[in-house]
């Protein structure tokens, strides 16, 4: 990430699961790897919030071209997603984005026989074409109102040009 | 594509495998000690063979045999894939008794299943591609053999497997050494990278669409790179400016008034162009982090990984979280040795418990076999 004060995604993983997804996302060649970071893994979900709270949220009012994307496993808590999300301060929610697996990272990539790095070079590809074939699936549907988000506030700076 | 080393008695290495496959990149990691750089030197060896050091004692010595195993020839095998053909590559050497310098025992070149040489001590026997069947000749026993066999055109496979090994760009570089001076051209690169400027010279005569792809790296990573300049100070002989551009001002600066990391992202740049260019290519490259800034080294390494995911094959080793964290566990191997009078054991991370995140049990000396 060249540019802080340029439109930049910070992407927060829950574990070294997500953020070999991350990775696969970054590495796809479409993706402008100057515009987007992976911040070390988070070592759990009440970590992310810790993290996303005590350092991202601060810097993120100063910076208003930051957007953090948060990428975690629900464990089958579908009400963790709105336990974060009203965590997240009032002026940010537009910039926040979390981004789950219904279960956990492991079902997802036997379910799809891929490897995490081949899930995120897949999302990668699905966000260069526009499509949302993969967050159909069971383990991701419930992503798509926030892929909606992504698309219209991200996505424009997250293609190379 | 590297897919299989095999190395017996070489150093830390006993009955020591590495199996890639199709993977395009890898992550060695290991405390020190452990082997990670016994591998840069054996593809080191293989890749002098490739620019035509035949000389046994120029290649391996007495000492390289593990823990003084005089007795056990050292073996070494490589498989390679390029352009879908598999080229299997084998090279035994001894030491009988009363000699000083080893000899070479076996030597075979397969080229998709079928033998195009094989060597027992002196005696070479050519089998593939030769109208008059099997040809027998007598060569040194301190020779490899692999070198000296002409390749009948540039189609010959045995001409392309030497070039992907002479063009293996092993690199643990010395910024302090790297010069941008140039008496001659090469595609070549130097492990220590001291001949810099005469392989960034030897790169842009060949293949001058490779600035292209210099130009577009660098001016990503340093905002006021301007162009390299490689002007002649003398007969022969050239030498690399760099001119920055900030501000509506200009500055130009010699080669080696760089910083080290700067000088890395040069050296990363021609990496790039040459496997793009001339590849695809091997790269090892011994802790590409250092030098760099905290908040470079992600973006330089997934740099690397985006590209060679494209073409070519990346090996590197690495002690930097942020360097181990670019890479995803698939990709990443565990070297372990005991002791100094153990073999070095090689494990992929995929197959260890680990507690957490990976990083974090390196740093907690979690992480055993």
């Amino acid at each position: 990430m060249s540019n802080k004060y340029a439109p930049h995604l910070l992407i927060l993983p829950e574990d070294d699961a997500n953020k070999d997804i991350a990775l696969g996302f970054l590495i796809h060649h479409t993706i402008n790897m100057n515009a987007v970071q992976i911040l070390p893994v988070a070592g759990g979900w009440l970590k992310v919030v810790d993290i996303f709270l005590s350092d991202l949220a601060p810097t993120m009012i100063k910076l208003k071209y930051r957007y953090v994307a948060i990428i975690m496993d629900l464990d089958k808590q579908i009400s963790r997603y709105q336990e974060i999300k009203n965590k997240i301060p009032p002026q940010l929610q537009d910039r926040v984005f979390i981004l789950s697996i219904f279960s956990e990272p492991e079902r997802l990539k036997n379910s799809l026989n891929l490897t995490f790095e081949e899930i995120g070079k897949q999302v990668a590809n699905e966000c260069f074409q526009g499509s949302d074939t993969l967050w159909q699936h069971g383990l991701l549907s419930h992503n798509l109102p926030e892929i909606s988000a992504l698309q219209i506030h991200v996505r424009p700076f997250l293609l190379a040009p | 594509m590297l897919q299989r080393l095999y190395v017996h008695n070489f150093r830390c290495l006993e009955n020591f495998e590495l199996k890639l496959g199709d993977q395009s990149t890898l992550l060695l990691l290991g405390k020190n000690g452990s082997g990670k750089s016994t591998v840069a030197c054996v593809l080191q060896l293989l890749q002098q063979i490739g620019r035509d050091v035949n000389r046994v004692r120029e290649l391996i010595n007495v000492e390289d045999m593990a823990n003084g195993h005089t007795d056990i020839p050292v073996r070494i095998a490589l498989h390679v894939k390029l352009d879908a053909v598999l080229f299997e590559y084998e090279l035994a050497m001894d030491l009988p008794a009363g000699f000083r310098e080893l000899r070479v025992l076996e030597e075979k070149l397969s080229i998709d299943g079928k033998p195009s040489f094989s060597r027992n001590l002196a005696t070479v026997v050519l089998q593939g591609g030769n109208p008059n069947g099997e040809v027998k000749f007598g060569v040194d026993w301190h020779v490899i053999a692999l070198p000296i066999i002409q390749a009948q055109s540039n189609n010959d496979p045995i001409q392309k497997f030497k070039d992907w090994l002479a063009r293996m760009m092993i690199l643990a570089p010395i910024p302090e050494l790297m010069s941008g001076e140039s008496k001659i051209d090469t595609i070549l690169p130097n492990k220590d990278c001291r001949n810099f400027g005469e392989w960034f010279s030897g790169v842009l005569k060949q293949y001058p669409a490779a600035y292209s792809t210099l130009d577009l790296y660098l001016k990503k990573v340093i905002p006021d790179f301007g162009e390299i300049l490689n002007t002649t100070i003398g007969v022969d002989a050239k030498s690399m400016h760099v001119r920055f551009i900030a501000n509506n001002s200009k500055i130009v600066l010699p080669f080696e008034r760089l910083s080290s990391g700067e000088k890395c992202f040069f050296l990363c740049a021609v990496v790039l162009a040459a496997n793009k260019h001339y590849g695809p290519l091997l790269c090892f490259w011994d802790e590409p982090d250092n030098f760099l800034s905290i908040s470079e080294v992600g973006k330089f390494v997934l740099e690397l990984r985006k590209a060679f995911n494209q073409g070519g094959q990346l090996l590197a080793t690495s002690h930097n979280s942020e360097a181990i964290r670019q890479f995803p566990k698939d990709n990443i191997c565990l070297l372990l040795r005991k002791s100094h009078l153990e073999p070095s054991i090689l494990r992929p991370v995929t197959e260890i418990e680990i507690e957490g995140d990976l990083v974090g049990a390196l740093i907690r000396d979690d992480v055993d076999l």
